[in-house]
């Protein structure tokens, strides 16, 4: 048989693992920077790094940025070898690359400045959203047509990892961002509510899964194997971990939204799903680990086997408390405490993190053709990212369960132990602290990874095209009478997305369809109103400033939850949020009653709160948004969002938006008015009256009227 | 408009799920089955597909194993 002389593509490879450790080493530094704004609130110098804007910059940063390039730079490198062909074509890898780092660029120059749709780990504008669609059709037309080109008879196991990423992430992404442009740069979500949380939160979920979990599965297979010299365990393992895990995780994202007004059956099925991901998570965990059976002794020796084992062992962790958490009466604990940021970084610094280094250091020297420059140095590495790990968790979970306890209890008398919130904020500033620590220590450790390759690609140099050769598959192998459908579907890539993309569909279709169908999902309340111009342009400042990211807008049915905020939280009550402001994470107290009952404030309250936190609650991590108390409102913006809302379904009348301005006048100067009396002197079209409108307005809806009708 | 009116203008949305859980079950059933019955000789073919990487480099760095194929003995009995 006549052997195809080709070459494969190791530039790429080495431009998305160069992009992997900058943007990691950013990311990671943002995060460090914000665990320490929580304890020392001081540290928001400036609007553009207050906590709540970058924030989302270090979710973003880490996942998009960081795992995002690790992901590219490794299928770049296995799926040229598993496909015996170089990749389809080097200028759609180039644009690939280029367009991906001017996507990060774009959230980099936009996050920071309070461009945000507001939906977790989906913050980025519209025109943003448009940009990564483009991107991701590009690397999937590559990859696409590499497989297509390919030499190798049968599709890898780790391959089918790469199409159920491709096709996965491209439905989550577009299906969550259906949103309505207002502007260049603002966008409101297609969705509300209830129905808005639950995408986000399948979207949510599932970035997890596809984005953070399957391509490092398939990573998993190709460079385990490969370090230990030896293959994976078991084929027959791998076949129903892929199909079992692509297939069940896609349901399990109601997980997030349990105790919520999210409609009973729907938080059922993502608590079932959740259990039954234990199966396949652990079955690829232990592929992956007992591949090492008989050649532990290697891991002694070979640091990037350290990492890599640490990486499976944090994946099965992570995938265990994943489903734990999963159940009522374990999130009751868990959700809107630091236990979820420590169990995200477990999978995140664990799993992502360790796999990620594990790959660099075996790659960057096979494609400079030298040796890692110092084994002593990556061991040192090693061993302060497990440190680090330790030290961010562990304090984690303590502030979780410290949270959740003294959220909860009651006294003999029956009423709350600690009734301020801020008693738990100051409880935790010890752990915060060995986070930060925790954090510190791994960045560390990445640094010295950045010095340890430095000098290795300084002492190499890179083989760019590295040659190779392989028999050209006949078209006669292509075809065999009676064989299984498996079989067939292994060499037919195409076909193995489409059933790839079928089986992710089937989940998400059951829970999303019944919740936009069924009216009885979400009582319609008849007091629930549209938000007046003033409030809608205030709630358009909470998000902007990124206040969801410690507050949460959601009473749930739990004693001491209704006892400390107020009446718990129905679907109905949100029909009219785009997006939705549920938030999943408390490092302040819940908003959702903010403006009635025990928990209302004066204007002059919030007008001073949101200058100086600490004068009116002393011990507040809160930063201060002095710009509201400067900046006009963007009132010439209020008929567009009108207008906008009501393409979306929101009941204002007919030509309201040009009414719109004068209502929001009427309402600002009864609230400059009212700070007036409270010796506040300040202009009637500042953003804070916006917003004081918007604090104020919240809860209101329910206590009006407490007739809760469900329409059949 | 809402966007629940254009899920309700799908005629026969009712039977989806239903369908779906047919789908998914026979799948899997049909996957296991086969799974259970796949010859080892595929198996240990599909498996070892990560060491046959042509590469025709012979430079410095060790790449002990990379070219072979584990044989079908050394661990037939995971596959």
């Amino acid at each position: 048989m006549e052997l195809e002389k080709f070459s494969y593509d190791n530039k790429i490879v080495k431009q998305f693992a160069f992009a992997t450790i900058f943007w990691g080493l950013a990311g990671m530094t943002v995060g460090l920077w914000v665990a320490l704004e929580l304890i020392y609130p001081q540290l928001n110098l400036f609007e553009q790094i207050t906590f709540s804007r970058i924030r989302p910059l270090h979710t973003n940063a880490v996942i998009f940025a960081f795992v995002g390039n690790g992901i590219f730079m490794g299928v770049y490198y296995s799926l040229q070898r598993l496909c015996k062909a170089r990749m389809f074509s080097d200028k759609l890898s180039k644009i690939h690359f280029w367009g991906w780092q001017l996507i990060i660029l774009a959230a980099l120059l936009t996050l920071p400045f309070g461009i945000t749709t507001g939906k977790e780990y989906a913050e980025l504008e519209w025109p943003i959203d448009i940009a990564i669609t483009l991107i991701w059709v590009v690397f999937g037309w590559n990859m696409f047509g590499t497989i297509i080109k390919r030499r190798e008879r049968h599709l890898y196991v780790a391959i089918w990892f790469y199409i159920a990423t491709f096709v996965t992430v491209a439905l989550l992404h577009v299906v969550n961002s259906f949103e309505l442009p207002v502007s260049i740069l603002k966008s409101y979500s297609w969705y509300a509510g209830v129905q808005d949380a639950l995408i986000q939160w399948w979207y949510g979920h599932n970035a997890v899964a596809f984005f953070l979990t399957t391509p490092y599965l398939g990573l998993m297979y190709y460079f385990v194997p490969k370090v230990a010299e030896r293959p994976i365990y078991s084929y027959r393992l791998s076949i129903i971990h892929f199909w079992a895990l692509i297939f069940l995780y896609i349901w399990a994202g109601p997980h997030h939204l349990l105790y919520t007004a999210l409609p009973d059956w729907a938080q059922s099925l993502g608590t079932a799903f959740s259990i039954m991901l234990i199966a396949p998570s652990w079955g690829g965990m232990i592929n992956g680990l007992l591949t090492l059976r008989g050649a532990w002794d290697k891991v002694r020796e070979s640091v990037v086997l350290k990492f890599l084992v640490v990486a499976v062992t944090a994946y099965g962790m992570a995938t265990f408390e994943g489903p734990m958490l999963a159940l009522k009466n374990v999130n009751v604990i868990g959700h809107f405490t630091d236990w979820i940021i420590a169990h995200v970084h477990v999978g995140a610094l664990g799993w992502n993190g360790f796999l990620t280094f594990g790959v660099l250091y075996w790659i960057i020297p096979k494609i400079f053709r030298t040796e890692l420059y110092s084994k002593k140095l990556a061991n040192w590495h090693f061993w302060l990212g497990s440190l680090g790990i330790l030290f961010y968790v562990v304090p984690m979970y303590w502030a979780g369960f410290t949270q959740y306890f003294m959220w909860q209890e009651f006294t003999k008398e029956g009423l709350l132990r600690y009734p301020n919130f801020l008693e738990t904020v100051i409880q935790l500033r010890p752990m915060h602290m060995m986070r930060a620590l925790g954090g510190l220590l791994y960045l560390s450790g990445f640094v010295l990874l950045t010095y340890n390759i430095i000098k290795t690609v300084k002492a190499g140099s890179l083989l760019a095209n590295e040659d190779a050769e392989a028999p050209a598959l006949t078209k006669d192998e292509g075809s065999h009478a009676g064989e299984h459908w498996h079989r067939v579907f292994e060499r037919k890539p195409i076909q193995f997305m489409i059933l790839s993309l079928v089986v992710v569909i089937i989940g998400g279709a059951i829970e999303i369809v019944p919740t936009f169908l069924v009216k009885s999902n979400i009582p319609t309340i008849a007091s629930v109103k549209p938000y007046t111009p003033l409030e809608l342009q205030g709630r358009d400042i909470y998000i902007r400033e990124g206040c969801y990211v410690c507050h949460s807008q959601m009473v749930r049915p739990l004693r001491f939850e209704t006892e400390r905020y107020g009446e718990y939280s129905k679907a109905g009550e949100f029909v009219y949020d785009h997006p939705f402001q549920w938030g999943s994470k408390r490092s302040g107290p819940d908003l959702a009653r903010e403006g009635v009952g025990n928990l209302k404030k004066s204007d002059a309250w919030h007008y001073s709160h949101m200058l100086d936190p600490r004068s009116m609650s002393p011990g507040s991590i809160m930063p201060t948004f002095q710009w509201l108390h400067d900046d006009p409102i963007d009132t010439a913006s209020t008929p567009a969002k009108i207008r906008a809302m009501i393409t979306l379904g929101v009941p204002y009348p007919e030509g309201y938006d040009k009414k719109a301005n004068a209502d929001l006048m009427i309402q600002a100067n009864a609230i400059t008015e009212s700070l007036k009396k409270d010796k506040i002197e300040t202009l009637n079209d500042r953003e804070i009256i916006a917003l004081i409108a918007y604090m104020q307005r919240l809860g209101k809806d329910i206590t009006a009227n407490k007739s809760t009708t469900t329409q059949p | 408009m809402k966007f629940i009116n254009y899920l309700e203008s799908i005629a026969g949305v009712g039977i989806f799920p239903l369908v779906s859980l047919c789908i998914f079950f026979l799948f899997f059933v049909i996957l296991i089955i086969w799974v259970l019955q796949v010859s080892k000789e595929h198996l240990t073919e599909m498996k070892n597909i990560p060491f046959n990487s042509s590469s025709l480099r012979a430079n410095s760095t060790k790449e002990k194993g990379s070219e072979s194929n584990f044989a079908l003995s050394t661990d037939s009995e995971n596959n």
